[in-house]
């Protein structure tokens, strides 16, 4: 029973540099640039879609009008936006499966809750574009995140390195036997 | 070990047999590939026809996924009751569960049906390569396997261009995908008259001395003997593919979200490289038997973290087809030489059990955790990296380190080696 345990532990100990990972996956950002995207998502699926949860029936039949069916829009783009004081613009581009293509700003703000809510679809703004049309991306990488990277792959390396060490090389004749 | 009466059929393994053999193994794992792919495919039409959310449709995935883990104990087995049988079994019992699929009521029966299916599915796919190693003589092993391993890929690339003919507009609509599932029926019904035992697996069977070696517990590979290439196989299958997994399942969403890409374009392009990646395995299998399956890996591997990085950086729909095509060359090409990896170090009676091991108790479990850490980091609105193309880059670089270094210091090249001097080891 113990050996088992040893070899369990010995065996997940290189996979604990990916906590750090799993840890970063857990932190909590809350961008409303997600929100909007989400959003037109939800529009975009159809019945089984819940816009209303993001956004007032109204704004929702400007991006796709009712009855939605599934896949009624080809195209979703969302790009970073501007935050000040509990409220945020954010640029998005959507194309309808008739080809008709959409530019334009979604205003949030929070609720009495906390979530972000779309209150209303402004016209494009020069400033605020999407990535396709020169604008900054939602979210990326800084830097330090890099770095970060390499240095978690030379971790897991140390931690394999390690194990493997553990686990040791095979003596020699070590093979099963069978009888003469 | 049960004794087998001698295989009057040993001497039968002319380059005649052999092709057929691989035909044979390469239509199964064609619809492995198929059957593996139909799922993710369709399931929107599936909601849509059986009622079910988002979250449902998370909780299907994770459940089929459970099955391919658990159908390490089917892929086990064949060391007890050899490879034939267990293939056969396999491709009927995944054949079955495709049927049960098509007729499905609800959620619930599709998802069980499923679970199923992707246990036979995991050890179709583990007995298969398992038959290569043991079939074909060292010359040729690698090859073989490249043709063997690029089959799964190219039966998924189908299921994009059944749907692209227009069988989702058929009135079965979705369960159309799955009828076409039952053919492998035919391959059963011809195995069973043309395919022998694999020659290594006859070979142990009908030698008195192997009665002694145990072909029924799962934990005989990890023996002191093969424990060390358990654990560096292991390990490289569960970083790898940790990377591959995710970086496939993720492309088409930032194809489309973070690149502007439509779904039609993300599709086509997905469906080209599909094709030129599966040419991938065959290179890789030639290059295994011409330069060795190490230094093939490590090439592999350096082109893939490169091309792949590559990948998740690039914002023009332009640029993007010609790196998807090369990072899926390389990225899946490699696990040809994985699948050398996980077997030919391994003696036969062992072997079965080695690679069920390594890949469905290592690799898969990376396959699912990679995408979910992905997810997580990248989500749009809650990930501490906010893009799936960056958080994806991240990973493709924390986890091909380490990969390289097994394979660099740890992997045991197998080019050349003769699997009846290794069985003759067991002394």
């Amino acid at each position: 029973m113990r050996r088992s345990v040893a070899g369990c532990l010995l065996l997940l100990a290189p996979l604990a540099p990916l906590a750090p990972l799993a840890l970063g996956a857990c932190t909590t950002v809350d961008r409303p640039e997600g929100v909007v995207e989400r959003w037109l998502t939800s529009i975009n699926q159809g019945p089984t879609g819940e816009p209303e949860r993001y956004a007032e029936e109204a704004l929702s039949e400007e991006i796709l009008p009712s009855p939605r069916e599934a896949g009624g829009l080809d195209v979703i783009e969302v790009g970073k936006g501007a935050e000040e004081g509990g409220r945020a613009r954010i640029p998005y581009r959507v194309a309808r499966v008739s080809g008709e293509a959409m530019h334009g700003v979604a205003e949030l703000e929070r609720s009495a809750s906390g979530e972000w809510m779309i209150v209303r679809l402004s016209p494009e703004d020069p400033t605020l574009l999407v990535p396709t049309g020169g604008g900054e991306r939602i979210g990326r990488a800084t830097p330090v995140v890099w770095v970060g990277s390499v240095a978690g792959g030379l971790l897991l390396v140390v931690m394999v390195f390690l194990t493997m060490r553990l686990v040791g090389t095979p003596p020699v004749n070590s093979a099963p036997r069978r009888d003469p | 070990m049960r004794l087998m009466e001698p295989d009057p059929s040993l001497a039968e393994r002319t380059p005649k047999y052999r092709r057929k053999v691989l035909r044979l193994l390469a239509a199964a794992t064609f619809f492995e590939g198929y059957d593996g792919f139909v799922l993710a495919f369709v399931l929107a039409a599936i909601l849509a026809d059986l009622g079910g959310t988002e979250s449902e449709a998370g909780a299907i995935r994770a459940l089929t996924s459970v099955g391919a883990v658990a159908s390490f104990v089917l892929a086990a087995q064949a060391d007890r009751i050899g490879r034939r049988r267990l293939l056969l079994i396999s491709i009927a019992g995944y054949t079955i569960s495709t049927a049960l699929t098509a007729v499905s009521p609800n959620l619930a029966w599709l998802t069980g049906a499923q679970f199923i299916a992707q246990i036979f599915l995991g050890s179709e796919w583990a007995v298969a390569v398992t038959i290569v190693v043991e079939e074909f003589p060292n010359s040729e092993r690698g090859r073989s396997l490249g043709v063997l391993t690029s089959m799964g890929t190219l039966g998924g690339i189908f299921v994009g261009i059944l749907a692209f003919a227009g069988l989702g507009g058929t009135p079965l609509g979705w369960r159309t995908f799955y009828l076409v599932g039952i053919i492998p029926l035919i391959l059963v019904a011809y195995g069973r008259r043309t395919m022998l035992e694999s020659e290594r697996y006859a070979a142990l069977r009908s030698n008195r001395s192997s009665l002694s070696l145990d072909a029924t517990s799962l934990w005989e590979p990890w023996k002191i003997a093969f424990r060390r290439n358990i654990v560096a196989v292991g390990l490289m299958h569960f970083f790898r593919y940790f990377a591959i997994s995710a970086a496939t399942f993720w492309w088409p969403y930032y194809a489309q979200q973070e690149v502007g890409m439509s779904l039609s374009l993300s599709g086509l392009y997905l469906a080209a490289a599909g094709i030129l990646g599966a040419a991938g395995f065959i290179v890789a299998g030639r290059l295994m038997d011409r330069i060795g399956r190490r230094p093939s890996f490590l090439l592999y591997s350096a082109f893939a973290l490169v091309f792949g990085v590559w990948l998740f950086q690039i914002h023009s729909p332009l640029a993007m087809l010609p790196v998807l095509c090369i990072a899926i060359f390389f990225g899946l090409g490699s696990g040809a030489m994985t699948s050398a990896f996980s077997t030919e170090p391994f003696p036969t009676y062992v072997r079965s059990r080695a690679a069920a091991w390594c890949r469905n108790a290592f690799e898969i479990p990376g396959g699912i955790v990679g995408p979910l850490i992905v997810g997580l980091l990248g989500d749009h609105r809650t990930g501490l990296i906010g893009s799936i193309g960056d958080a994806m880059s991240i990973v493709l670089v924390v986890v091909f380190i380490p990969v390289m270094f097994i394979a660099w210091r740890y992997i045991t090249e197998t080019r050349g080696v003769d699997l009846i001097r290794l069985d003759e080891l067991l002394r």
